[in-house]
């Protein structure tokens, strides 16, 4: 069973939305509008580099930026597919079993 | 859209740069300039630097920890490991704490005393350009000596001829100086005249008082803090009056900070150099040699250049001189400018940095030895760790943080006991040193080296050996770690025995020596004699004094002096002698001594006669030579010759009036009417308290006021040799500490080896084996080693002995009953170490050690 954390999902789900231009500035603007969540910067590369490093994230050099340095460009691999839906899968199996309405404790 | 004058704090970006990295190019660093843009232009330049800053510093956290987390991991494990290996073998950990402990201890004391040492006059600011100028007397007959007195004029001609020299200082202590103070006398010793440019060149401060106007004054005194609290108490020095010597007052115009300890200048009273006059020195003068003199160089002048336009400074001024001058850094003057006395000596400081290194040395063995005896219980687990991953490097790690954590144990130990030992050692070492840990970085960094090299040298065996097990290996059983290792550890143990028996060798050879010299036919009987300094008036009372004291019943013998046979500068002379060669010019020691001396001491006349009180003209013109003097001038019949205006009346049989560390020097004796300093009185076996207490009586009423100062002289003759006493004490403790250290190891391996052994002496128990042969077994290995080191800590130690005895002018013989007891008492102490453990490991009854099987 391949799980992800919360923070490992969000940076997959950005990634697999932004397509072709998935790096890690436009990663961390996606999240920010996804989540509200100003991601620190530090975390976003550890991360990368842990997903890339199990095998979930493909990499690739891209065109340079003006600064004249080539952006890494990512892509979601098959592995990091599969991940994705068996955290899906464990959500809504999970959100399925709850009441739809949560009571409140006293 | 990027807008590229949008530039994010810098140094946030600095420290981003420094504390993360990544392999990709465009790297988090352009990241976040990238975001910094946006969030500039959308909230301001406010929001966007705050933004930036957190950013940066949270991204600085989570890098450091991604990057270390699992070594806190294993380093939390590593540290379980090291605690439950202590606790399974308490008294391994005990021998090996505290042998390293008491090694460290050693180490760290001697070493405060070394950087005392070395530190000695490098406070003064201005401590590389100042410079003593030393003289340089080369002999017609091959014979150099060096001194660093300098005539008066000297100092002052220096700053005038050339540019190098900006400051001169001229110095004479004028010791024995009686000091009064309304009806209050002392008698004070660090009583000196300077230039008032001392203290602008040395760091000695001012408390009160104008530094620039103090000493301008040819009235003025300027004293130390001390002195002013023990003059003054609490009332204001400055302004007040003291007398000097009964006659000339002064008043105290400044108070200085007390001189430290590791200054080779000590002084507490200055009286400006120009109103030495006074006190009876020419101020204006080319030939009198008996001013220190010191001056103060500007920023990087070629000393070597300068010391080549000095060389023949006083030649230029004096034709007959025959010194050469030279420049002498002040830093080097403690430690290699030998004088006699309290002086340091390089020698010594390298004698003591070696005794350090061998004690740490031998608890560092200990260490190893235990440890790889050990090795062979921790094999298991490196295999494990290997298996689950751990690279070489991880291992060697663990183990060097093993031998850390329990140096570190060892060096809290240590401090602990150089703390309680620091009173005792300072008093054997005539030093005020501190364990001040704030007050002294060089202390902390040395401690911390001496933390470092412990565990890397006793670390070194079990980390590089035991990683490299191979784990299939270990882990089948087919690698037995301690088997391997053996000649490893008895190669050590010899090491360790030879750096002992070679330490016993040196104490006992220094302890003969000493023994030796204290007990050397001197040439004078020093036994019952009291010396007298004469003071004031007395000079001229000195007939008077005599007389009384002659009197006495107890009195066997008196005679005036101008020096001690004790003291080791006397005044010399340029000497001219009948049949001189004119090339041939010498510096002789001359000696004042009356009619008393020979009878007084003792002494033993070679040729013709000493003075008489029957022929008037020996005042006038006798003089007597010593034997060495006789050889100096080449002369075959010496009575009557011509010397220095004088006439050979007699040659005194050389006797020793310096240091046993040099040869007898040649020396001529006159017997003026005037020109003594001291008085020496015989004084009878019986009755000494009785014949004391009426010398006192008679010094009192001739010399109302003025306090009587005497001193036995063989009390003066143990004071020469303080420093060699002092040394060999020292010495004495830490070789005997360096054996306690390697006996402890050796106890440790022995009880290991009996450990090991419990089922095989079981079986020889069963089968008969009578005690004694067990307790053979186990030791024989062990004296076969002890007996190695033997082997070559005897030749090792002849020669280290010969090259440090070769300072002595007169020395003991290197007998070879020294080597015997060396090497035969370090061998018996080893048997008994392991013999202890062989006979308890053979009671244990066979049942115990068998009944497992």
């Amino acid at each position: 069973m391949k799980k992800l954390t919360v923070i490992e999902e969000a940076v997959m789900l950005a990634i697999y939305r932004l397509k072709d231009n998935a790096y890690s500035v436009t990663i961390h603007q996606e999240i920010l509008d996804m989540t509200g969540k100003d991601m620190i910067i530090g975390t976003l590369f550890n991360t990368l580099k842990q997903l890339h490093h199990k095998g979930y994230l493909l990499k690739k050099t891209g065109k340079p930026v003006k600064s004249g340095k080539s952006i890494m460009l990512y892509q979601i691999s098959n592995k990091g597919i599969e991940a994705l839906e068996q955290t899906r899968a464990m959500h809504s199996r999970i959100w399925d079993e709850m009441p739809k309405v949560l009571y409140r404790g006293g | 859209m990027k807008n590229t004058s949008k530039i994010p704090p810098s140094l946030a970006t600095k420290l981003l740069k420094e504390f993360t990295s990544y392999d990709d190019e465009f790297n988090i660093v352009d990241t976040l300039q990238d975001l910094y843009s946006y969030k500039h232009e959308t909230d301001g330049k406010r929001k966007a630097d705050l933004w930036y800053w957190r950013q940066v510093l949270f991204s600085i956290t989570k890098n450091l920890y991604a990057r270390s987390a699992w070594r806190f991991v294993m380093i939390k494990n590593y540290l379980k490991i090291a605690v439950r290996n202590i606790k399974k073998a308490k008294g391994y950990a005990f021998i090996n704490i505290s042998g390293l402990a008491v090694g460290m201890a050693c180490c760290i004391l001697i070493l405060l005393w070394i950087s005392d040492e070395l530190s000695f006059d490098r406070f003064h600011e201005k401590a590389d350009r100042l410079y003593r100028v030393a003289d340089r007397e080369e002999y017609s007959n091959g014979d150099v000596l060096y001194f660093s007195t300098n005539p008066p004029n000297l100092g002052p001609a220096l700053k005038e001829n050339f540019p190098e020299v900006i400051n001169s200082a001229r110095y004479r202590n004028l010791r024995g100086r009686i000091i009064q103070l309304n009806d209050h006398v002392f008698n004070e010793d660090n009583f000196v005249a300077a230039d008032p440019s001392l203290f602008k060149m040395f760091s000695f401060p001012f408390v009160q008082g104008n530094v620039k106007s103090a000493l301008s004054d040819p009235y003025g005194i300027v004293i130390s803090e001390a002195t002013a609290r023990k003059y003054f108490g609490n009332t204001d020095p400055l302004g007040q009056n003291i007398q000097v010597d009964n006659r000339i007052d002064l008043q105290v115009t400044g108070v200085f900070g007390d001189i430290p300890s590791n200054s080779h200048l000590q002084f507490d009273f200055v009286i400006p150099f120009e109103s030495i006059e006074e006190y009876g020195y020419p101020l204006d003068n080319w030939g009198c040699y008996a001013f220190k003199t010191y001056v103060e160089l500007v920023d990087e002048s070629n000393v070597d250049v300068l010391n080549g336009k000095i060389r023949d400074f006083i030649k230029q001024h004096n034709e007959t001189a025959i010194v050469t001058l030279s420049l002498q850094p002040v830093t080097d003057i403690h430690l290699f400018c030998r004088a006699y006395g309290d002086a340091g000596d390089i020698r010594t400081v390298i004698l003591f940095a070696v005794i350090a290194g061998f004690v740490l040395l031998t608890a560092c063995i200990n260490f190893m030895n235990l440890s790889t005896a050990r090795s062979g219980g921790r094999a298991l687990e490196v295999g494990l760790r290997k298996v689950v991953g751990a690279n070489r490097r991880e291992i060697i790690s663990q183990f060097y943080g093993d031998t850390l954590i329990l140096t570190f144990i060892s060096l809290i130990l240590a401090l602990a006991l150089v703390h309680f030992s620091l009173p005792w050692f300072n008093t054997l070492a005539g030093k005020t040193l501190s364990l001040n840990l704030e007050q002294n970085a060089s202390l902390v960094l040395i401690l911390l080296g001496t933390l470092l090299i412990t565990s890397l040298v006793a670390g070194s065996y079990p980390a590089l050996f035991l990683s490299s097990f191979q784990p299939n290996k270990v882990l089948r059983g087919t690698l037995k770690a301690g088997a391997k290792s053996s000649t490893f550890r008895r190669t050590l143990v010899t090491v360790q025995f030879v750096l002992t028996i070679t330490m016993i060798i040196g104490t006992l050879v220094l302890n003969r020596q000493m023994h030796f010299m204290r007990h050397f036919k001197l040439g004078y009987n020093q036994d019952q004699v009291l010396t007298i300094g004469l003071k004031g008036d007395l000079e001229r009372n000195k007939e008077m004094l005599k007389a009384e004291f002659q009197k006495l019943p107890g009195v066997s013998g008196i005679s005036a002096v101008s020096d001690l046979p004790t003291r080791l500068s006397y005044s010399r002379i340029l000497s001219e002698w009948e049949g001189r060669d004119s090339d041939d010019k010498f510096l002789i020691n001359l000696l004042l001594a009356d009619h008393g001396l020979t009878h007084t001491l003792q002494m033993e006349m070679a040729e013709g006669r000493y003075f008489s009180h029957e022929i008037p003209t020996d005042t006038s013109e006798g003089i007597v030579v010593n034997e060495a003097a006789v050889r100096l001038m080449g002369m075959d019949s010496p009575l009557g010759k011509r010397v220095l205006g004088g006439r050979i009346i007699g040659v005194i049989k050389d006797f020793h009036f310096a240091s046993l560390h040099s040869k007898i020097e040649p020396l001529l004796i006159g017997c003026p009417k005037d020109g003594y300093r001291y008085l020496m009185v015989k004084i009878g076996a019986d009755n000494v308290a009785e014949t004391h207490r009426r010398l006192q009586k008679i010094w009192s009423r001739i010399n109302p006021g003025i306090p009587m100062e005497y001193e036995f002289l063989d009390e003066q003759f143990d004071r020469i040799y303080r420093s060699d006493l002092r040394v060999e004490k020292i010495v004495n403790a830490f070789s005997f500490l360096t054996l306690f250290i390697a006996c402890l190891g050796l106890f440790g391996l022995a009880s290991f080896t009996a450990e090991q052994r419990t089922k095989e002496i079981g079986i020889r128990r069963v089968l008969g084996a009578s005690m004694s042969r067990i307790v053979a077994l186990l030791a024989r290995e062990f004296t076969k080693w002890v007996l190695l080191s033997n082997l070559i800590a005897l030749p090792l130690g002849y020669l280290i002995m010969r090259r440090m005895m070769a300072s002595y002018a007169y020395k003991v013989s290197l007998s070879w009953w020294i080597f015997i007891a060396a090497g035969g008492g370090a061998l018996i102490i080893a048997l008994i170490t392991v013999s202890f453990q062989a006979i308890r490991a053979a009671n244990t009854r066979p049942v115990d050690a068998l009944q497992y099987e």
